[in-house]
């Protein structure tokens, strides 16, 4: 049909740039999924809810007890009676991070000495005027018999 | 005959009143007789003395029964004579007359005041329920029995200079006491009250100073907990102002200045106090535990604090800037010019929020109290207030970007947890002032080997901030790549269909 | 190279048939006339749908449906995974086009007259797999569990009590319970995932067959004017195919677009962000809006007051559910009630639907 050796070459071309785009948007669409498809080393953390395992020094700190809650830090520490209790560690009086002090057995606040007890409340004559925001400890086993925490932010079902 | 004159007139002098008042009250005749046992005995002595009697009042205005010389008609309990008034009886015996204005009326310097049976009855004392075995507070425990006497009477128990003994009667012994309260309550009023600058005055004969029912009430006695009792914490800075606001009730008294001289005692500070952080903090913000009066100078022990004392009493709540200043340099320096360690700064009574500006003005070598700092201290201060200064400068900037990252829905959780850690570092470098060391304030705002500083977090916030905004650019790079490889196909697509079209347009 | 492929080809032409399917493309003619265009919207429809499919396929690879995760397995797509944000953003903005894209496509049929005999069935089909796509984006919009999903799903399957008698049963059999809980969020996962999917390939293989047998529709009016002579056509393949192909990778972009410069949604139709989680016994958020698609519903039944002409057993909610009911039956029987001369009527009837839904959608947005 094409006698035109012109048309032809310009059509031969036309096909390869039609070849080349689909390549190309083949890759630019598995790129993103196949990375997709590969999952995180890490898990992130919540900011309703997160996965501890108490024991793990990389992620509730052995001498404060701090953990990561989403972008503010929690406080898991054994309550009076040997059972988990996890809290806000934002300090109810600055918002400083309270910690775990091993000496006390209490929550303490370096920014001013505030004090709450293990069952998260303030101390009174100490700085904090509430009680630190308790979040639900859910204490988990999976098949290997490893316990770990659901810790979350209460009240939701 | 003439002895029996001498008995005649002795008789009429010395025994006739006497005569003739029994007939007209036969209860103290028979009962002022010497063969009387003492417990009959001793009311009617004591009573034709009191107050009552000179009143016109008898004995079965309270005791009912008959004004009659015989034992059985006097004491009929068909003629409403009741014996000794039962304590939970008293009120309403004594109400009687003293709720009465009408009765009153005509006693003392202006009518007498009423209402006193009532307002007993709505005290915590009047709400008592009984118990067995203990008798239950009522009129006649603090006023005393038979023989009333004005509270101005020297012989009255509820005499000032009396008052804390005869409530010391029942509040320091601790048996009664656990009868109807906790087990917990404290009996150590008196002893704390004699130390006192209030009981050692009452006990070198000043009267004007505050008793128990200067601050407790007399009659309406309310526990502090009950919010309209005059010991509430909300309520005790008017309580104190009632003398302490008065320039009349205040002459006469002193204080001593740092330089030994005395100075009459100021009477503006409730007037301060009620405009402090103390204040705001229980009135505006409900908080209780917030200090009034009494938690400094404390209650019943009421004293000024020494000068020295100063930071223990602040370090009561204060603990952790008492922590920093108690061993430093600057508390020696105060001490030794006779500054009042926390006061010569945030001043007291009128103690306002804490800020930059109490730093800047150390830098400018001002204090509330009149000190004037070191040129050292000067400097130092200086150093502080520059360095937190910075330090907030630099998180609040960080925040912003921090905060446009996250505009372009960029989750910045992990910057946000640097910028909590670099906020506690920017509180506890506020503290930290206190401890007026130079090298304790640079580990907060700019770290140690141990641990970071609040600079590095709020730097590591910021990095956190410009990596998302490489991802935004990152993905804007990626999405333009794939707009160009479509826009291509597009094109060329198009191309592709008119040439076709074209073709077949052609004919053959 | 070239002449390997050709050998695949026949390879696989002798095995399935390769050339039956071509000719079948070959020989499928798309009129050509002044409303063509509309003719593109079907095929939009079933790309955004197959870009549905794939992402939904992706997300669901990660998210775990169950109130304590769900918020935080998106929460995980979207910060941890890489290009998580992308599949999410891509599949929210897609949810809300295919929406608007198909119902421009029921309109232009609607307008054109297309559903007449004999493609009634194409008609039903196709309405009925518009009610499948608010149905995926009713139950879609519950699962991130966020706050603002959780308190518009609770408000959103209300309305359907106040239908008489029976509504508070439709209301719990469609919240698994009393109340919006993890029992509804299970219940919307499956139905989002396995049953509304399934439902919809049945209909769309139902709906290509008719398609394909009955061929495309032309409109009345260009029939009138080509006055018998044969119209003109181009061939679906290659032409038409290649067209749609330009079609599809425009909209193709947009969502590249779309995706990579809003992921969280424009901030005002559409909204992808997921801000907090529920709080099951938290404050209704102020402001709360369902999704653009149910707005003009939404707003008319808000407008409606609680009882209409203060009649007792007049109530505004029933009367308005009822309504709607009506004209969404009518639309549905449309092909049934327009025969012979009531194509005015229709023309009319639809328009005022088509201004109500997109006056009452502005209002509903922007009106407080």
């Amino acid at each position: 049909m094409d006698r035109d050796p012109t048309l032809r070459s310009r059509r031969s071309f036309l096909d390869m740039v039609i070849g080349l785009g689909f390549t190309g948007l083949a890759a630019a669409v598995l790129y993103p999924v196949a990375r997709y498809l590969i999952p995180p080393v890490r898990s992130g953390p919540g900011t309703r809810s997160v996965v501890l395992d108490p024991d793990d020094p990389a992620q509730v700190d052995p001498e404060t007890r701090i953990f990561v809650f989403g972008s503010r830090p929690g406080i898991l520490v054994k309550g009076p009676g040997g059972q988990w209790k996890a809290f806000s560690a934002v300090c109810t009086h600055l918002s400083c991070t309270v910690r775990f002090q091993a000496e006390s057995n209490q929550i303490w606040c370096p920014c001013h000495n505030g004090l709450f007890d293990l069952n998260g409340r303030n101390i009174p004559g100490t700085p904090p005027p509430r009680p630190l925001e308790e979040f639900e400890v859910h204490e988990r086993e999976d098949e290997s018999g490893k316990k770990t925490l659901l810790v979350s932010k209460g009240r939701s079902a | 005959m003439r002895t029996s004159g001498v008995v005649l007139a002795l008789w009429l002098t010395f025994l006739f009143p006497v005569v003739v008042r029994a007939e007209s009250n036969g209860c103290i005749g028979c009962h002022i007789d010497d063969t009387m046992e003492e417990r009959a005995r001793i009311p009617a002595e004591r009573f034709k003395d009191g107050v009552h009697a000179k009143a016109g009042l008898g004995c079965i205005d309270c005791h009912g029964g008959r004004n009659s010389d015989e034992f059985m008609q006097a004491h009929s309990r068909k003629n409403g004579f009741r014996g000794k008034i039962k304590s939970a009886d008293q009120p309403e015996v004594c109400g009687n007359c003293h709720d009465d204005p009408s009765r009153m009326a005509g006693f003392g310097a202006a009518d007498l005041a009423t209402g006193q049976a009532d307002r007993f009855n709505r005290s915590v004392h009047g709400s008592i329920s009984p118990v067995e075995g203990f008798e239950t507070p009522a009129c006649t425990s603090c006023h005393g029995t038979h023989g009333f006497a004005a509270p101005s009477d020297e012989s009255s128990p509820v005499h000032p200079a009396r008052v804390p003994e005869t409530c010391a009667r029942c509040h320091s012994d601790l048996t009664y006491m656990r009868a109807f309260t906790s087990a917990r309550v404290r009996v150590d009023q008196l002893i704390e009250y004699r130390t006192s600058i209030h009981g050692q005055r009452l006990a070198k004969g000043d009267e004007k100073v505050a008793v128990c029912s200067s601050c407790h009430a007399d009659h309406l006695i309310l526990p502090a907990s009950d919010s309209r009792s005059s010991v509430h914490p909300l309520n005790v800075a008017e309580t104190c102002g009632r003398c302490h606001s008065d320039p009349e009730q205040m002459k006469g008294y002193e204080i001593s200045a740092p330089d030994g001289t005395s100075l009459p005692l100021p009477t503006d500070q409730q007037s301060r106090y009620t405009e402090s952080v103390h204040y705001a903090a229980m009135t505006e913000n409900g908080d209780l535990s917030a200090p009034t009066c009494n938690d400094c100078h404390g209650n019943h022990g009421a004293t000024p604090p020494e000068v020295r004392a100063v930071a223990t009493v602040c370090a009561q709540c204060h603990s952790r800037p008492a922590e920093l200043f108690t061993p430093s340099e600057i508390r020696k320096d105060l001490d030794t010019a006779g500054f009042p360690e926390c006061a010569t700064c945030h001043g007291h009574h009128r103690i306002v929020p804490p800020g930059d500006a109490l730093l800047a003005g150390i830098a400018r070598g001002e204090t509330v109290a009149g000190w004037t700092p070191l040129p050292a201290y000067r400097a130092d201060a200086q150093g502080f207030l520059d360095g937190i200064l910075g330090l907030k400068a630099r998180i609040d900037a960080v925040e912003e970007t921090v905060a446009a990252a996250e505009n372009y829905g960029m989750d910045l959780t992990k910057a946000r947890l640097e910028l909590t850690r670099a906020r506690d570092h920017l509180i506890r470098a506020r503290v930290m002032v206190h401890a007026f060391d130079p090298a304790q304030m640079m580990a907060e705002l700019q770290g140690t080997r141990e641990e970071p500083g609040g600079l590095i977090y709020a730097e590591r916030a910021q990095n956190l901030a410009e990596l998302a905004f490489g991802e935004r650019a990152y993905r804007r790079k990626g999405m333009g790549f794939a707009l160009a490889i479509i826009a291509c196909l597009m094109v060329a697509l198009i191309m592709k269909i008119r040439r076709m079209e074209s073709r077949k347009a052609q004919p053959g | 190279m070239a002449q390997r492929l050709k050998g695949l080809i026949q390879w696989l032409d002798e095995r399935v048939g390769l050339g039956d399917i071509r000719a079948l493309g070959t020989h499928k003619q798309v009129p050509i006339h002044r409303h063509s265009i509309w003719y593109y919207f079907g095929g939009t429809t079933l790309f955004l749908f197959g870009v549905q499919a794939i992402t939904g396929i992706l997300l669901t690879l990660y998210y775990r449906p169950s109130p304590e995760e769900a918020y935080e397995s998106v929460r995980f797509i979207t910060g941890e995974v890489e290009f998580g944000w992308l599949i999410r953003a891509i599949h929210g903005w897609t949810a809300n086009l295919i929406i608007l894209v198909a119902m421009i496509h029921l309109f232009s049929v609607l307008f054109l007259r297309a559903y007449r005999k004999p493609r009634e069935g194409t008609w039903f089909t196709g309405f009925a797999m518009l009610l499948l796509f608010l149905g995926f984006g009713f139950s879609g919009y519950l699962l991130p569990w966020n706050e603002l999903s959780y308190f518009a799903t609770r408000v959103g399957t209300e309305i359907p009590g106040a239908v008489p008698f029976i509504g508070d049963t439709i209301v719990q059999v469609m919240r698994g319970g009393e109340e919006v809980t993890g029992a509804t969020l299970s219940r919307f996962y499956g139905l989002h995932i396995a049953i509304l999917p399934a439902m919809f390939t049945l209909l769309l293989g139902v709906h290509l067959f008719l398609v394909q047998r009955h061929g495309m529709s032309v409109p009345e009016s260009v029939e009138k004017a080509s006055a018998g002579k044969p119209a003109r056509t181009m061939p679906f393949l290659p032409n038409f195919m290649l067209r749609d192909m330009v079609g599809w990778l425009g909209v193709l972009g947009l969502l590249a677009g779309l995706a990579a410069l809003a992921p969280e949604g424009d901030g005002f139709f559409v909204k992808l962000e997921l801000g907090e989680k529920a709080d099951l016994f938290g404050a209704t958020p102020a402001g709360l809006r369902p999704e653009w698609y149910f707005l003009a519903m939404f707003y008319s039944l808000k407008l409606l007051p609680g009882h209409i002409f203060g009649i007792d057993w007049l109530v505004g909610e029933q009367v308005g559910v009822l309504c709607f009911t009506l004209v969404g039956a009518a639309f549905f029987f449309l092909p049934l009630i327009d025969r012979g001369k009531r194509f005015l009527l229709v023309r009319v009837a639809g328009s005022l639907v088509l201004v109500w839904l997109i006056v009452f959608t502005i209002l509903g947005r922007v009106m407080k």
